[in-house]
């Protein structure tokens, strides 16, 4: 292999990178002191449209939409997850029946739950969400009902959201550690747990 | 199932140390007989806390982190991140990295299906298999040594292009490999698919049906071999993939010979995709003009990408500065893998094996 790994070296030094151009650098201080920028939005016209759709189908459950880069965000209060899931997954023109994914995202002041919906029918995604708020200390004590009665597939991404950062299902029907052994103490995913501070075993 | 009076229900641990369960995955069977009345899998034991890690790194460090999640389909994964990054920054990745990206992505996809149909050989009790589907690997992986100086762990696809182009009888070896592999399938193909031991140990074995299979939350070939179209590639094309004419191949009764089927039909689309890729490509730059440490605007994304295991989905989260907030891996095995429960139920123990080895579990993203 040595011959073949010579070439390719060769092309390296060939092809000098192109990463460290420096035309689009228009500010000297935009190294140091960048500033924040937010995220594009570019929803197409399907898009639009399925917010439209989404906006009149969970009108009793106080929506919040939203843009995320290309998905449409819908954002419900807790209170109301269960009864605008169940809209989502039985309404016929929504018919979101596959649910992709649970991502629990720590805001270190709330608790973001996102669910990735799928529709197979329709071929339309969204993000789900929903806040807990925080009302004790580190952990949030909200309790989230467990969704995997509308969708099978939420037990495991239910569990593992349990298991790293804290969250409560009510519902569920085996909240055991999935990912964690059972003795392990505190939710590794959050932002407050001890990343580099472990103790040798 | 009516339950035999005066019959005992038994219960065998298998794993998370057996051969035959791809990793470290350990399963609780009760039994009842030959029966398996209940099945309990137990994961995590490879869990490294990958998305925890993510946010103590930088994002071109990140990608190396992908790289270890399905081990055997690198590229794929390396690929999902980074277009998840193109996709906050807006960046346009130039055509021939593109392409260069989907072909390698395909030859990876022909590998990992690979090691899947000669593992999946030594599950049903065949040994032969695997000499060949190697063989046949091992070709795969010097090409990717030669292009990216790894063997697995490349770290070739970075955010905004590759790390570098190609060697320049980049072309010609990939026509030279796709002769062999073609042939090389077929071979596969006619020595363990209609063998009469095998069809009897697969065939009817492990059925769910399509409805259940999306309820469940199954994807990639098992979801496909229950007989939906669903292929991010076609259905939600990503990169330049609408840019080819290539065929889905699904299965009609959802059993464990399809499970097994479908990837090697999809290894056949695969070589279809590179060679029109081949004819595509032209010369160009292979990176785009972005800055060297990436950050990303404050927002959160998801992309995903249809990954030899399935539909791998990232959700990532910004925060504006050079290390990602979040990152949430949606791993396809884990998602197959929560169906190991409906699927075992009224099975044998004898199938027990054979239904596991059907879903193509990699337990590296399984746990994370």
């Amino acid at each position: 292999m040595g011959k073949i790994d010579g070439e390719s070296s060769e092309m390296a030094s060939t092809n000098p990178s192109s990463g460290s151009n420096d035309e689009d650098k228009p500010q000297p201080n935009a190294r140091r002191g960048p500033q924040i920028q937010l995220a594009p939005e570019a929803l197409d016209n399907d898009g639009i449209a399925l917010s439209i759709l989404l906006t009149e189908a969970l009108a009793p459950h106080g929506p919040v939409m939203g843009v995320a880069v290309d998905q449409v965000v819908v954002e419900v209060a807790v209170e109301q997850l269960e009864a605008a899931a169940f809209t989502l997954r039985n309404n016929p023109e929504l018919n979101f029946n596959y649910f992709r994914c649970l991502a629990t995202v720590d805001y270190q002041e709330y608790l973001e739950l996102v669910y990735l919906l799928y529709s197979t029918e329709f071929r339309y995604q969204i993000m789900f969400k929903t806040n807990i708020e925080y009302t004790s200390g580190d952990i949030p004590t909200v309790t989230v009902p467990s969704l995997h009665k509308i969708w099978p597939a939420a037990d495991w991404h239910e569990r593992e959201s349990h298991d790293l950062f804290g969250v409560l299902f009510s519902g569920h029907p085996n909240m055991e550690p999935l990912l964690l052994y059972e003795e392990f103490e505190g939710f590794p995913g959050l932002k407050s747990f001890p990343f580099n501070e472990y103790e040798d075993w | 199932m009516d339950q035999i009076p005066n019959s005992v229900e038994m219960m065998v641990n298998m794993g998370p140390q057996h051969p035959s369960t791809h990793g470290v995955f350990r399963m609780v069977l009760k039994i009842d007989g030959e029966r398996i009345v209940d099945v309990e899998p137990h994961i995590g034991y490879l869990h490294r806390g990958s998305e925890k890690l993510t946010e103590s790194e930088t994002y071109s460090q990140v990608v190396t982190l992908f790289d270890r999640l399905d081990y055997v389909s690198n590229l794929n994964n390396e690929l999902v991140f980074c277009m998840a990054v193109e996709k906050l920054m807006s960046v346009d990745v130039p055509e021939r990295a593109q392409y260069l990206r989907i072909i390698l992505c395909e030859l990876n996809r022909i590998a990992s299906h690979l090691l899947f149909y000669g593992t999946y050989g030594l599950d049903a009790g065949a040994i032969t298999p695997i000499m060949y589907s190697f063989r046949e690997r091992e070709r795969i992986q010097n090409l990717f040594e030669s292009v990216t100086g790894a063997r697995m762990m490349h770290n070739f696809i970075r955010i905004g292009g590759l790390k570098e182009d190609v060697p320049s009888d980049f072309n010609y070896r990939v026509q030279e490999l796709l002769g062999k592999l073609s042939v090389a399938i077929n071979e596969c193909d006619t020595l363990l698919s209609q063998n009469e031991i095998f069809l009897s140990r697969t065939k009817g074995v492990g059925v769910i049906d399509s409805r259940e299979a999306l309820e469940i939350g199954m994807t990639g070939p098992p979801l496909r071999a229950s007989g939906v179209i669903e292929d991010v590639r076609a259905t939600d094309p990503y990169q330049l993939y609408d840019r080819f004419d290539f065929g889905i191949p699904i299965g009609s009764n959802g059993d464990a010979w399809d499970r097994y089927y479908v990837p090697l039909e999809e290894m056949r689309q695969s070589i279809i995709i590179i060679e029109q890729a081949l004819q595509q490509i032209e010369e160009g730059p292979v990176v785009a003009q972005i800055r060297r440490i990436t950050r990303p605007p404050k927002g959160a994304v998801f992309a995903h990408a249809e990954n030899p295991r399935g539909d791998l989905g990232v959700y990532l989260v910004s925060d504006g500065t050079g290390k990602p907030y979040r990152v949430k891996v949606r791993p396809p095995s884990f998602c197959n893998l929560q169906a190991l429960k409906p699927l075992l139920r009224d099975a044998y123990l004898a199938d027990a094996v054979i239904i596991l080895g059907s879903l193509d579990i990699i337990m590296g993203e399984v746990d994370r």
